[in-house]
């Protein structure tokens, strides 16, 4: 049959009869738009002009929120590792119903909307929430600590929402390691922390790359956190494109801001899969 | 060059040391659940001695093993090492090595990197560590490989690292878990061989874990037969096979014809018949039968021999040659006799004295060969 020849690619098709109209499509309008010069009454003239990206590289408030969104995408991405690391080994060695537990918690919060989320990390972070007011019961501290609408609690927020990111990734990729080796390392008189040094986390190195490519790439991108639980004293990349183009009505500078977050990140997917390659030449060996 | 790491240890061997067992297995009993994987298990080897324990799967000898490792922990008895009780020493520090069966080779470092993983944490020097690979790689072979990662190697090569792993520590005991399982047959019996050599130069004691009788009779000084947890019977490998204490070992060493056979009265002794024609004054060591009893008798292949007239023990009523098989320098015939077939390995004959498929056969055999048992009770 004549259709045979080309079966394999009708396998795609449902996926990009949705990515390419509605993400792809929309992806290119953007990076035109960076392109195209700014006029108030007409909002876009087309045109080729690298004038947005000048102005948005040349302005120090533009900086300024760039810095800050790369600051708390690395901040919540070092944090992530930090907690997901012993997690993740913990749940790549448990089984049966605790192991089922756990990863229920870890998905848990994917399942419940990033509004609701928001608005629960409200209600504990606010002045009367539920830290300070426990805090202050135990006569810690004297006044409530200002979380909401703070960069803490904005971290906070965050943080909570792109852990599983980081866990899943690391927990795949635990759960592959042969129990035996462990086992040898024990025999040939490594300690269980010399075994976890130099055989654990090498091991883990992809998951952990995996991880932080998602969350520093949810991070940087992040809307909805940075609006509900951050505050302007500290702006974010995301709200302030939002800015730009539905108030300012500026849409080339937005385009020009957005595109410039893509390459950020393009070009943090790069390197980290360079540096997983350095990393782990046995990879390689593997091929 | 091995001479010179491992001199210290050869040298105490001969030694006064060796009238002190090396390694005494004293009463270990393993239960998991309502199944006793291990019973009551006592063994004790000396300096240098390679030890197979045999035995099916299950028998309880991968258990023992991992107890010896430090992996699992015995419910009661005792193992010393060179005098040194292993019960609550953790793994780390039990100094026994192990080769697992799939190699368990660390797969993100190098051939040299997993020679020397277990030398960093024994705090040796640079030079001493960089000197001990190299002598690893010289003594298994693996020069020009030191670069390489396990994906990059070929089954046998990874035993090698394997084994170069486990030896660089310069362990007081080393233990192959069904360590050639994974090779195929040619290869296999080349690095027995090869290991053979190698382990009696170095003196390593060793025990081996096998299920392939004859990876334990090209190893082993001994040979340990497991079955349902307890050992059988242990002794030298000549030993074991021609007086075999029990119908399990005889059954499991060599290929043994297990044939039916009703006892009857011959005058003032008791006689088997097996069939027809086929009967023969039972042996001394026969179990008490009365006539009419009915009796197995285990008889090893090559023990049968194979005539086109009557034999002894095989007065009439001829068999029927139904497979003749080459195998190269032996050849195997399988005898009908009634319901019942008779195995027949012998030396390949020419071609002029081969056996036709269809000819009538009679079977000889030294009765004082055969063990006679009362039979198994059929669940």
């Amino acid at each position: 049959m004549r259709l045979g020849r080309y079966a394999p690619w009708l396998w795609l098709f449902p996926a990009g009869a949705l990515l390419i109209p509605f993400f792809l499509i929309p992806l290119c309008v953007v990076v035109r738009d960076s392109f195209y010069r700014e006029d108030p009454v007409r909002f876009l003239i087309p045109d080729f002009t690298f004038a947005n990206y000048a102005r948005v590289l040349g302005d120090r408030y533009y900086l300024t929120v760039f810095g800050n969104t790369l600051l708390i995408a690395l901040v919540i991405s070092v944090i992530a590792l930090i907690i997901a690391v012993p997690f993740a080994q913990y749940v790549a060695r448990s089984t049966g119903k605790q192991r089922a537990l756990l990863l229920w918690i870890i998905y848990l919060p994917l399942y419940v909307s990033v509004i609701m989320r928001a608005f629960g990390w409200m209600v504990i972070t606010a002045d009367s929430g539920l830290i300070n007011s426990t805090l202050m019961s135990l006569r810690l501290i004297g006044q409530p600590i200002k979380l909401l609408f703070e960069v803490e609690g904005m971290t906070l927020a965050m943080l909570h929402r792109y852990l599983p990111l980081m866990i899943i990734p690391i927990v795949t990729t635990l759960q592959k390691l042969d129990r035996d080796l462990l086992k040898a390392s024990a025999n040939l008189g490594g300690s269980r922390w010399y075994g976890w040094r130099r055989i654990v986390l090498p091991m883990a190195i992809p998951g952990m790359v995996g991880g932080t490519q998602l969350v520093f790439a949810g991070v940087l991108s992040d809307y909805v956190l940075p609006s509900l639980t951050g505050t302007t004293r500290f702006p974010m990349v995301a709200p302030v494109i939002f800015y730009e183009a539905a108030t300012n009505g500026a849409w080339a500078t937005a385009s020009a801001m957005g595109t410039l977050v893509l390459v950020v990140v393009a070009l943090f997917l790069i390197i980290s899969s360079l540096a997983v390659r350095r990393l782990m030449p046995w990879q390689r060996a593997v091929q | 060059m091995a001479g010179s790491l491992y001199a210290r240890g050869s040298e105490l061997s001969t030694a006064a040391v060796t009238s002190a067992p090396e390694l005494e297995i004293a009463a270990v009993s393993k239960r998991y659940g309502s199944v006793m994987a291990l019973e009551s298990c006592s063994l004790s080897m000396n300096r240098g001695e390679i030890l197979a324990l045999l035995g099916p799967s299950g028998c309880g000898k991968s258990t023992l093993l991992n107890i010896i490792a430090g992996f699992e922990t015995s419910d009661t008895g005792s193992i010393r090492l060179r005098g040194r009780s292993l019960n609550d020493v953790v793994p780390h520090r039990r100094d026994v090595a192990m080769v697992f069966q799939n190699y368990a080779l660390f797969p993100h470092m190098t051939v040299a990197e997993n020679i020397a993983y277990g030398l960093y944490p024994r705090r040796l020097d640079a030079t001493t560590i960089r000197a001990r690979i190299d002598e690893m790689l010289a003594l298994l072979k693996l020069s020009g490989l030191e670069s390489r990662y396990p994906a990059q190697l070929s089954g046998g090569q990874r035993q090698r690292v394997a084994l170069a792993r486990a030896l660089a520590i310069q362990p007081q005991m080393l233990l192959l878990d069904e360590a050639f399982s994974a090779l195929d047959r040619n290869l296999r019996e080349e690095m027995q061989l090869e290991l053979s050599l190698l382990l009696h130069r170095l003196q390593v004691s060793t025990i081996l874990v096998t299920h392939d009788q004859r990876e334990a009779f090209a190893l082993a000084d001994r040979i340990a037969v497991m079955e349902t947890g307890r050992i059988s019977q242990i002794g030298a490998p000549r030993e074991i096979y021609e007086q075999p204490a029990s119908d399990h070992v005889l059954q499991f060493l060599g290929t043994t014809n297990s044939l039916d056979g009703i006892a009857e009265a011959a005058g003032t002794t008791m006689a088997l018949r097996i069939a027809g024609g086929l009967a023969f004054a039972c042996p001394p060591q026969a179990i008490p039968l009365r006539a009419g009893e009915r009796a197995v008798v285990y008889i090893r292949t090559e023990d049968v021999g194979i005539a086109l007239h009557p034999t002894a023990v095989h007065t009439s009523e001829p068999g029927n040659v139904s497979l003749v098989t080459f195998l190269g320098a032996q050849e195997r015939i399988v005898v009908s006799l009634g319901a019942q077939q008779v195995v027949i390995e012998r030396p390949t004959r020419s071609t002029s004295q081969q056996i036709a498929i269809g000819a009538a056969a009679f079977l000889d055999f030294d009765p004082a060969k055969c063990r006679i048992a009362a039979p198994a009770v059929s669940p």
